[in-house]
């Protein structure tokens, strides 16, 4: 098993690392010769928010070469904060290299970070994080499982439009009411025992479904009246968790509703066109939030 | 008069034909929500929506229930106003033909006024389009927390004029925070409030993004009417100064104390604030000198304690004022008045009553 690469975005990384570390601290690292997969370890996800983000190893590594046994392919368990830290130090570093290796006996990720003085010196910095490698039989319950079929799916308006209202709603109360239709309308919604607040947006887009991915006429979404609502009802702070990710400038955010089982957030980054087409080859995050009963 | 039942009856379902096909509409849209049709819309029909739609039956007739309307092109400066006055969760609400005021009141010792006047508003009348006459008032008690995180659902501009006033008497970026906020797009809020009592009703818009809040409102509990107390009594000192030179004042002032004094005289030394706390005593005199007290009017000396907690709560308007008109009267009540600049050259008022500590001699 082995794993060797040149670091060229640190802040990328760290900027994921920032949006996933709301959510848990040991993080599940899954490195694949096109891929680089991260999720959170939490065992159950029908109590927590669960993440899945992939991004493409060109846009964050140059050299990159993986060896292993199960082709090619290398799972990981390392701490957040200790992973955090060691990019910290490279964010303004000349050359940022991670690589897989041993030291007295424990697996690490070693990185060696050259950092320019003031005075033009080079400094070389060697940080190990330690790991553990997960073997892959043991894998199965960190994939991402398949999405249910959503009952109405929508772009969702700008992120940091819906972060403000957000955290003024979490003072109102705990739970979150999350509607759209196929129509383009959106709504958030919370309410106490003395105020009820109620956000609308209109005029959102509603995707077309990808033909080669999904049966189109037997899709809920397809048959359902445009002005009929599909309503999800989540813990407040599960939202804001999600909301987090616009630290990543997220080109595009679809949502889906499902209204039995889950609301999933499917994030792009780094897709830049206007079209309603999602485009997740630089990379994306799924977020799938449970729902809370009434 | 005698009225055919069957005649009314009928008058009142014609009525009400035009809000039934909107409920139905509603309820279309989304299980029960109220879904404003075609935002932005015009506000009025949205407002309509969102309060009850009952018809109340006066005398022999039908008639819709009437609604106190008001609409402001930005919610900055009612933030602003209503930040200058949140020491308390809730406040006394008065809707009349001057404008709405907002009354909170701590103790039966300390109550603040803050003035929202009607040339602020860009509508101010009742729903069937007439103005409110000199006599009509509605009042009624408001959560001004719930109502201040209502008002800043869309966040962002209103912040900057209370993240440097509140706890930070200096306040020095006080002054220029409306101003700023004034050129980004505001949010503009259009106000409802039934006649008869009810919901308070606000409708927010940020572009094409419409939030609409429903909140609960309480009766009016009967208040002394501190002002009034105030105004009782002849007036023996009146002074008129830039608020920088009391924020300097109560930064100076250590916060250990638990009350303060005032001291006022026609000489020297004219206005003395002195207080004294764990950390020692301090005491400031302010100089008879108009750069430093834009005016000052003094008949008989006067001295006289105020609880340090009492005064607390002024110290978020004063953070957000330009100028202060402070008022002693003959049996020590203090009255502090705050000149606030919103946006658009826009100037309010909020003012303050504080009882003295009675001396026990």
């Amino acid at each position: 098993m082995r794993m060797r690469t040149k670091i060229t975005h640190p802040s990328v990384l760290m900027k994921l690392g920032h949006t996933l570390e709301r959510l848990h601290k040991q993080w599940i690292f899954h490195l694949t010769p096109d891929r680089l997969h991260f999720t959170v370890s939490k065992a159950d996800f029908q109590t927590g928010v669960q993440v899945w983000a992939q991004l493409s190893t060109d846009t964050l590594f140059e050299d990159y070469r993986i060896e292993s046994a199960s082709d090619n392919h290398i799972w990981l368990e390392v701490n957040g904060d200790h992973l955090l830290r060691a990019l910290k130090s490279g964010s303004k570093s000349v050359q940022m290299i991670m690589r897989l290796s041993k030291k007295e006996g424990l697996p690490v990720l070693s990185f060696t970070i050259t950092n320019q003085s003031r005075t033009g010196k080079l400094v070389i910095l060697v940080q190990d994080v330690p790991v553990r490698v997960i073997s892959p039989e043991k894998t199965e319950e960190f994939r991402e499982p398949v999405a249910p079929e959503p009952d109405v799916h929508i772009l969702m308006p700008p992120i940091l439009t819906l972060r403000t209202i957000a955290e003024r709603m979490k003072s109102i109360s705990q739970r979150l009411i999350l509607s759209a239709n196929m129509g383009g309308q959106l709504t958030m919604s919370v309410s106490n025992d003395i105020v009820k607040v109620q956000t609308f947006f209109n005029d959102l887009i509603n995707p077309q479904l990808d033909p080669t991915q999904v049966d189109v006429a037997t899709h809920p979404s397809t048959g359902r009246s445009r002005t009929e609502f599909a309503e999800a009802e989540v813990d407040i702070r599960d939202f804001i968790k999600f909301v987090q990710c616009y630290q990543l400038h997220p080109s595009k955010i679809l949502c889906c509703i499902n209204e039995r089982h889950c609301l999933i957030f499917y994030v792009v980054v780094g897709d830049d066109d206007d079209g309603d087409k999602l485009d997740d080859r630089f990379g994306s995050l799924t977020y799938r939030i449970p729902l809370r009963a009434r | 008069m005698a009225v055919d039942p069957q005649a009314a009856h009928s008058a009142h379902d014609n009525g009400l034909l035009a809000y039934a096909a909107q409920g139905s509409q509603q309820a279309a849209a989304g299980q029960g929500m109220h879904w404003p049709r075609g935002v932005p819309a015009d506000f009025a029909s949205q407002a309509m929506m969102a309060a009850p739609m009952q018809a109340h039956r006066t005398g022999d007739e039908y008639m819709l229930p009437l609604d106190f309307v008001a609409s402001l092109r930005s919610v900055a400066p009612f933030v602003t106003l209503l930040r200058a006055i949140s020491f308390k969760q809730r406040a006394y609400c008065t809707i009349a033909y001057e404008g709405i005021r907002f009354t909170a009141e701590d103790s039966r010792t300390v109550q603040a006024k803050a003035y929202l006047p009607k040339s602020l508003f860009r509508e101010f009348r009742w729903s069937d389009n007439t103005p409110l006459a000199e006599d009509e008032e509605l009042s009624f008690m408001v959560d001004i927390r719930m109502l201040g995180e209502c008002l800043t659902i869309f966040g962002g501009q209103q912040q900057s004029s209370g993240s440097a006033a509140p706890d930070d008497p200096h306040g020095a970026a006080a002054a220029p925070a409306p101003a700023a906020a004034a050129s980004a797009s505001p949010v503009s809020l259009q106000l409802s409030y039934p006649k008869a009592g009810g919901e308070l009703t606000l409708l927010l818009q940020d572009g094409s993004v419409v939030t609409a809040c429903n909140l609960s409102t309480y009766d009016n509990e009967p208040i002394t009417d501190l002002h009034a107390v105030f105004g009782d009594r002849p007036i023996i000192s009146k002074i008129i100064m830039k608020s920088d030179w009391l924020k300097t004042a109560f930064a100076e002032i250590d916060d250990t104390s638990s009350d303060l004094t005032l001291t006022i005289a026609p000489q020297h030394p004219f206005l003395r604030i002195s207080a004294s706390g764990l950390a020692g005593e301090s005491e400031l005199d302010y100089p008879r000198d108009t750069e430093v007290l834009e005016s000052f009017s003094c008949t008989v000396p006067s001295r006289n304690k105020y609880k340090f907690s009492m005064l607390n709560p002024c110290l978020k308007a004063l953070g957000m004022s330009t100028k202060t008109s402070i008022r002693v009267n003959e049996i020590g009540i203090l009255s502090m008045q705050f000149m606030i600049h919103l946006a658009a050259s826009q100037i309010s008022f909020v003012d303050y009553v504080v009882l003295p500590i009675e001396e026990a001699n």
